[in-house]
């Protein structure tokens, strides 16, 4: 590498020297999340549904971590979607394995997998967005390789707006490092790079299935 | 990159005489144009983000030597490397060693208009490293041997079938005859070719809209995914990214990704928005071995302390390039470098120079549409004409255009000789126009007349006229009115 350090010096005494004299302009603060990231109760839970399914979201209820599975079989059966999938180690312990037609594997996805299945740590009901983050439990190429994007996320976990997630991610921190990766996901992905056209599926997954799960998260505890 | 706006008025002509690039564009505005007024409408409070947001920006800015430390000092915590590049040689050479420290063949690559700007791709290759864009518009004009025409669009100068050709071609193993005719056919084309490469390469390379100090994250924001694949799947992941894009929190970057987005295309939220902060954790079962941001000044400090250092708040967001007339009259190829667009105007000459970019900041109407539109509110219009009054202070604008400005300028400073001038010319010109009551030629002026006429004036100068009307009969207040 040539100059690595040398520039480095030579950049900051360039900014330095820029700024040097200048009125500094305070940090304005927060700012207050706008009306649609501050609802609580279920008018966020039903402004959560309307933005992640204006985004081409699918949405399942269920009442119980442990009837994930079941409800995973069951949309798959209904959309005639293949039942080989991928599963999040934070959701190996359910009983996968009892559920007729499903081929479960537990572990990170590759690109012959064709269904993912994770668990998020947060959501904002604003824009109808899940947060993912990267770590031992939850791989991050389940988000991404599989065609399919199944998610699960507690009820408990969905923040009005994107303030409520820096704050999930700040108890996070507490405890845990910083993670490699979060991911926030708004909806399957999707391209417009011909002609403006949306087209959905680009080189992420073509469809992106959110369970809401009445039930406390299996998160290993947070502060 | 090359620069090649010196040639601006050659591509203009050829851009307006091309029917398929004005196809092209009209599907382009159409559909970003409305989605965009659709999103704004949606937020009640966006002008409200709009002037947080630039605080934070100023802010920022006035502070940026002491985030960027935070910044490195947080990502060495979270296991990466910093690398800091002054300008576009040393920040290659930084890349370049980057691939021979962990030997890499291949890279695949998120959009980035900054290693646009190093012109990365070509100097990769030279060096026998193979670079794959896997963003589709990029996949695209790679194939093509071409540059970015929009930064979020990149091949929105092309249509269906021009692209059809370019894999007809490119993919040659596939069957000749297979559909082509869709969106969603060649898009599924470009995927299934794409599919197995993120895997295979040694590298990923990606641009950053944001880096957070707080957190020592840099941050992407697609629809596509592709720029998550070609991170997570690779065993070194590089992240390229020009330093005004550092943002002190999480929070401060929620209030741009507000913006963002629904100012670029029109959603609330992009598909994908994902903060990367460091290699794989242990016990962790994917993603990258190793994590390095290379931060490119590359002019930038200029800027800085300069009279364009409103223009670093901007957020590639590419508002302004989707609401101007001229853009979407000429496309982005014809300016010639990187960037387009109004926000091309001040920042290709603030970037490479006056001197090879002079008809960039004149080639505006000044109709205020980019302004308007910005959601960091950069006054372009503004900064377009600082970049003119320089250039002709620096006696980069032709002679005959100071001559004439000069003239100008003593003219209108002297109210009583201008009013005496004007006067002489209207009724000269009033009696010297045909029956068409039109000048078709004027001196001085070829090429303004060359595609419209100039209107004969008819009965007096405007102060004649004024005069006139507020003579005594009439009272003298009313003209203020």
């Amino acid at each position: 590498m040539i100059n690595a350090r040398n520039d480095r010096a030579e950049i900051f005494a360039r900014l330095r020297e820029a700024n040097a004299g200048r009125q500094k302009t305070p940090h304005p603060g927060a700012i207050a999340p706008p009306k649609k990231g501050s609802f609580s109760g279920k008018s966020r839970f039903d402004q959560f549904i309307e933005a992640a399914t204006a985004q081409y979201a699918s949405i399942a209820e269920v009442s119980r971590f442990a009837d994930i599975p079941a409800s995973v079989s069951d949309w798959l059966k209904g959309q005639n979607l293949p039942r080989d999938l991928v599963v999040a180690p934070i959701l190996s312990g359910y009983d996968w394995d009892q559920i007729k037609d499903i081929r479960p594997r537990v572990g990170a996805a590759t690109t012959s997998d064709m269904v993912g299945v994770s668990l998020a740590l947060s959501a904002a009901a604003e824009t109808g967005t899940v947060m993912m983050v990267a770590s031992e439990h939850t791989p991050t190429t389940l988000n991404f390789v599989p065609d399919v994007d199944i998610i699960a996320i507690s009820k408990k976990d969905i923040e009005a707006g994107l303030e409520g997630c820096w704050e999930k991610l700040r108890g996070w921190k507490k405890t845990n490092p910083m993670p490699r990766a979060v991911n926030f996901i708004t909806g399957p992905s999707r391209t417009a790079d011909v002609e403006a056209t949306m087209v959905l599926g680009a080189h992420g997954p073509r469809r992106l299935h959110l369970i809401l799960v009445d039930e406390k998260s299996p998160w290993p505890k947070l502060p | 990159m090359e620069v090649s706006s010196q040639k601006f008025n050659d591509h203009v002509h050829q851009a307006v005489d091309d029917a398929n690039l004005k196809g092209a564009m009209g599907k382009l505005t159409g559909a970003l144009r409305p989605n965009r007024a659709r999103a704004v409408a949606g937020l009640p409070e966006f002008d409200d983000y709009r002037d947080h947001g630039i605080a934070i920006k100023m802010h920022t800015l006035d502070h940026i030597d002491r985030y960027l430390e935070e910044f490195e000092t947080n990502v060495v915590a979270n296991g990466g490397h910093v690398h800091w590049c002054a300008d576009e040689d040393s920040a290659r050479e930084t890349i370049l060693g980057l691939c021979r420290q962990y030997d890499v063949k291949t890279v695949t690559k998120g959009k980035s208009m900054v290693t646009e700007e190093l012109g990365l791709n070509a100097f990769l290759d030279q060096h026998g490293i193979l670079p794959l864009e896997t963003d589709l518009g990029e996949y695209i004009i790679q194939l093509r041997g071409e540059s970015p025409s929009h930064i979020i669009a990149p091949a929105t100068h092309l249509q269906r079938h021009d692209i059809a050709q370019t894999f007809r071609d490119a993919h040659d193993h596939l069957d000749p005859n297979r559909p082509m005719d869709t969106a969603e056919s060649l898009t599924e084309e470009a995927r299934q070719e794409l599919r197995e490469k993120y895997g295979a390469a040694d590298a990923g390379i990606t641009g950053a809209n944001f880096m957070i100090a707080e957190t020592g994250s840099t941050i992407i924001v697609t629809n596509e995914g592709n720029g998550d694949l070609t991170q997570t799947l690779a065993k070194t992941h590089i992240v390229v990214a020009s330093m005004e894009k550092i943002l002190p929190t999480m929070d401060d970057a929620g209030v741009m990704l507000r913006l963002l987005a629904r100012s670029a295309t029109g959603q609330d939220m992009s598909v994908y928005t994902t903060l990367s902060s460091g290699p794989r954790r242990p016990g962790d079962l994917d993603g990258p071995d190793s994590f390095h941001v290379v931060i490119v000044d590359n002019g930038r400090s200029t800027m800085l302390a300069g009279s364009e250092r409103e223009m670093l708040r901007c957020l590639r967001c590419s508002a302004c390039l989707n609401h101007c007339p001229v853009y979407a009259s000429i496309g982005g190829h014809a300016y010639g470098w990187v960037y387009s667009g109004p926000m091309g105007k001040v920042l290709t000459p603030s970037l490479v120079g006056l001197e090879q970019t002079k008809d960039l900041p004149n080639a505006s109407t000044f109709c205020g549409k980019c302004q308007e539109v910005c959601p960091m509110r950069i006054p372009l219009p503004k900064l377009m004409r600082n970049l003119r009054a320089k250039q002709t202070e620096q006696k980069i604008t032709p002679l005959k255009q100071r001559v004439l400005l000069a003239l100008w300028s003593s003219l209108a400073s002297r109210p009583r000789f201008y009013r005496f001038v004007t006067g002489m010319m209207t009724g000269a010109l009033a009696r010297m126009a045909g029956p068409k009551r039109v000048f078709t030629w004027l001196p001085f002026l070829g090429d303004w007349v060359q595609s419209r006429d100039f209107v004969a004036p008819e009965g007096g100068s405007f102060f004649d006229r004024y005069r006139a009307s507020s003579s005594p009969s009439s009272s003298k207040g009313e003209a203020h009115d």
